[in-house]
């Protein structure tokens, strides 16, 4: 199993992601003997061990099943332990768009996060591309390349410990993109820029305020990048249900005139 | 990796002025146009991507990195004039447009006429430093032709048809695109099976994802696929060869197979005989075929894979060519009276080689002499033909499809029930559709099916943002809809 190249069957030592509802998964590293506590009874790895991913498992103490699933960029991010927070797959999709990356691209990001977007960067690149993922935060460094390495992903991705906006990257002109993901990324502007290639590159920074896109704006602007755009993507999902509206009970209809004032027959 | 940034000749290239993006193939003396102006390519041809260009009478001129003008965004303000005393009645500017017009014609340009046109406004000086760059902003736009040139990507591509050709790419929003792609997890390596009304723009978008590498199967509408706006890719020809075509209206006659691999293609697949047929009525999706069609250039331009089907007269030959019928039953053509033209008939239809024509033959049978004449390349075209849509078929009826992406202009449904059997069990599919209504069908089938988990409707909110120094807002203006994803991922069936 890999994130870049699909299996069949589960193995040992593969990275599974169970499906128990809509946005309901878990995930977890497949060892035979280990098992699993889920809300709809245990699963035991070993049942699972030869299995084609897809399969529905009946769960030990008969309280339903789950799915098994292979992997992806997509499903991770929804089950993945946060250690900080993360960019989802809709802000995701366009970032990659944007930054017009395809299988041979080089990426420079920083921070590496809970690497929910760094996933989705390297399936993306993959065979031939780079990543080069910057993290100030030495434990998620070191989680980080555990699990991309656990993910059949690490020959794509080197995962440095920096401050870039003290240190800068310390890479000169390689990258076809930079992604930026920090508090100020307005200080790092420079640094970023020499790390692209020389003829140019695309570069993002995302943002959660608006003052930070200002300053980061005017300082992209200010360094010679062109075609600054700022744009903001929201998913809205449909629910879709049968659903009864019952008619409203307004009363008899009325089909003869009143004999008296105030006295009204009725017709039912 | 290695990214040619020079221009070379027939590149396809874009040209940038201002929001306007317009595709061109840089030909050796080939006109392009570019908001009703009209010039060569030729001085671009080994130039850098990313340069800027000045239109001057048919030709361009580099414009050099010094002498670009800034984009004057960055006025600071500190007194603040108003519009009060303005009075807009158009006679503010003392130059008419024939005296600009004039000014023009006698060498005046660039920044000295800017500034002419500021000199001769009665009102620019009493405006706030915002409105007199915004002016000067919008007298550029008006008056400098000056465009850069962008190497096309998928991005660009995808805000230029939307912008432009919305309704021919089915009112595909580039977000839209971008969460088809992350949401099918295109990858390199991947096999793919798409079924798409979008002029070839997002096939592009997923075989520029998988980077030559891999599968990519289109089953297409009609007798040849569309797919122009391939071409603005500049995929090489090795990159094309992990596309493979089949046709739509031979969908319902694939069975997925066990065991069979494409090695083992031209062992197992019948024959089909080389006759012609007249084309039927296609009754399974209430269309009738075109029963008569003159192929239009640009439906024939790729033919990679393509099947055209047709009778055709060239100058009295006739040309043989394989039927494909509407029918569900067989896959093979049913044989019918072959078509042969008289050298004499008044219809003589001049064709090239690589067009054919659709001539309708119901009323012929009133001809008396029978020609076969074949001739030997058209023959081996037709085998090749013949052969890739065998091929395409062995891939199809294998099985193992990693992602199943569907973006039409007909009813999901049908396609969605029966494709669904090609696709791998934990593998996603998309389905797109401008209308949300269709979807909801879709949805209900699949869930009764028990064959998909994590169905999603979703529909993406696109806003851009004007991000200028104490000028920040949302854009005026903000696409009300991007189409709507039906999302899911098929399970083993249980």
């Amino acid at each position: 199993m890999s994130f870049i190249n699909y299996s069949e069957k589960i193995r040992e030592k593969d990275t599974v992601i169970l499906y128990l509802g809509l946005d309901d998964t878990l995930t977890f590293k497949v060892k035979a003997g280990n098992t699993h506590q889920t809300k709809y009874g245990a699963v035991r790895h070993s049942d699972l061990i030869g299995k084609r991913y897809g399969t529905k498992v009946t769960c030990v103490g008969g309280k339903g099943w789950v799915h098994v699933l292979h992997p992806t960029p997509e499903l991770w991010t929804i089950t993945l332990p946060h250690r900080t927070q993360i960019i989802y797959s809709i802000d995701i999709s366009m970032i990659t768009l944007q930054l017009d990356l395809k299988p041979g691209s080089v990426v420079c990001e920083s921070g590496t996060g809970s690497g929910s977007l760094s996933h989705a960067l390297i399936r993306t690149i993959a065979p031939n591309g780079h990543l080069y993922s910057f993290d100030y935060h030495n434990q998620r460094v070191e989680k980080a390349r555990q699990e991309f390495d656990d993910h059949g992903i690490g020959h794509l991705v080197t995962v440095e410990c920096r401050d870039v906006c003290k240190d800068g990257f310390g890479l000169d002109h390689i990258a076809d993109a930079v992604f930026l993901d920090l508090p100020c990324p307005y200080d790092v502007i420079e640094a970023a820029k020499r790390t692209l290639k020389a003829p140019g590159g695309r570069m993002c920074s995302f943002s959660p305020c608006i003052e930070q896109v200002q300053k980061t704006c005017e300082k992209m602007s200010g360094c010679g990048f062109v075609e600054i755009t700022t744009i903001e993507c929201i998913a809205r999902n449909y629910d879709v249900k049968t659903v009864q509206l019952p008619a409203p009970d307004m009363g008899p209809v009325e089909t003869e005139t009143r004999t008296q004032p105030g006295d009204r027959k009725s017709v039912v | 990796m290695s990214d040619t940034l020079k221009i070379k000749e027939g590149d396809y290239v874009i040209l940038k002025k201002g929001k306007n993006l317009v595709l061109a193939q840089a030909l050796c003396k080939r006109k392009v146009n570019l908001e009703r102006k009209y010039f060569v390519l030729d001085p671009l041809i080994g130039d850098n991507y990313g340069t800027s260009w000045e239109i001057t009478k048919r030709s361009i001129k580099k414009v050099e990195e010094d002498q670009k003008s800034d984009d004057g965004d960055t006025a600071e303000s500190t007194e603040v004039g108003d519009n009060r005393n303005i009075v807009d009645d158009n006679t503010a500017q003392k130059l008419s447009h024939d005296e600009i017009l004039a000014l023009k014609k006698d060498g005046m340009k660039g920044e000295k006429l800017i500034e002419q046109i500021v000199e001769n406004s009665a009102t620019f000086k009493e405006k706030n430093v915002y409105t007199q760059e915004k002016y000067i902003k919008k007298k550029k736009a008006k008056h400098l032709p000056i465009f850069t040139i962008l190497k096309p990507t998928t991005r660009l591509l995808c805000s230029m048809y939307h912008a432009k050709t919305s309704p021919k790419i089915v009112l595909l929003r580039y977000d839209t695109v971008a969460q088809i792609l992350a949401l099918g997890n295109v990858h390199a390596n991947m096999k793919a099976l798409v079924v798409e009304s979008c002029t070839g723009l997002l096939l592009g978008a997923i075989m520029d994802r998988m980077g030559g590498l891999g599968t990519l199967v289109q089953l297409f509408n009609g007798d040849a696929p569309t797919r122009t706006a391939l071409d603005g890719f500049n995929f090489s020809e090795e990159h094309m060869k992990v596309l493979h075509s089949f046709p739509l209206n031979q969908a319902n006659s694939l069975r997925i197979k066990t065991g069979k691999t494409s090695s083992e293609i031209g062992q197992t697949v019948e024959p089909l005989p080389a006759v012609t047929e007249e084309e039927k009525s296609c009754d399974e999706e209430a269309r009738p075929c075109k029963k008569q069609k003159i192929d239009s250039g640009s439906e024939n331009d790729n033919q990679q894979g393509a099947k055209t089907l047709s009778t055709s007269e060239t100058e009295g030959q006739s040309e043989v060519s394989i039927e494909q019928t509407c029918t569900n039953k067989d896959r093979i053509a049913d044989s019918n009276s072959d078509v042969a033209m008289a050298t004499d008939t008044k219809e003589s239809i001049q064709v090239s080689n690589n067009m054919d024509v659709d001539v309708p033959i119901e009323g012929d049978d009133g001809q008396l002499k029978r020609k076969w004449i074949v001739y030997p390349e058209r023959q081996a075209r037709r085998e090749k033909k013949r052969k890739e849509l065998d091929a395409a078929r062995c891939i199809i009826e294998e099985g193992n499809f990693d992602v199943l992406i569907i973006a039409c202009r007909f009813e999901p449904c049908p396609m969605v029930m029966k494709l669904l059997e090609f696709l791998s069990p934990s593998r996603p599919f998309v389905v797109y559709c401008q209308c949300i209504e269709p979807l909801y069908e879709c949805f209900s089938k699949l869930r009764e099916s028990r064959e998909v988990v994590n169905m999603k409707i979703t529909e993406t909110w696109l806003r851009e943002y004007q991000v200028l120094p104490a000028r920040t807002h949302p854009m005026n203006t903000m696409s009300g809809s991007g189409g709507y994803l039906l999302t899911g991922i098929k399970v083993a069936k249980t």
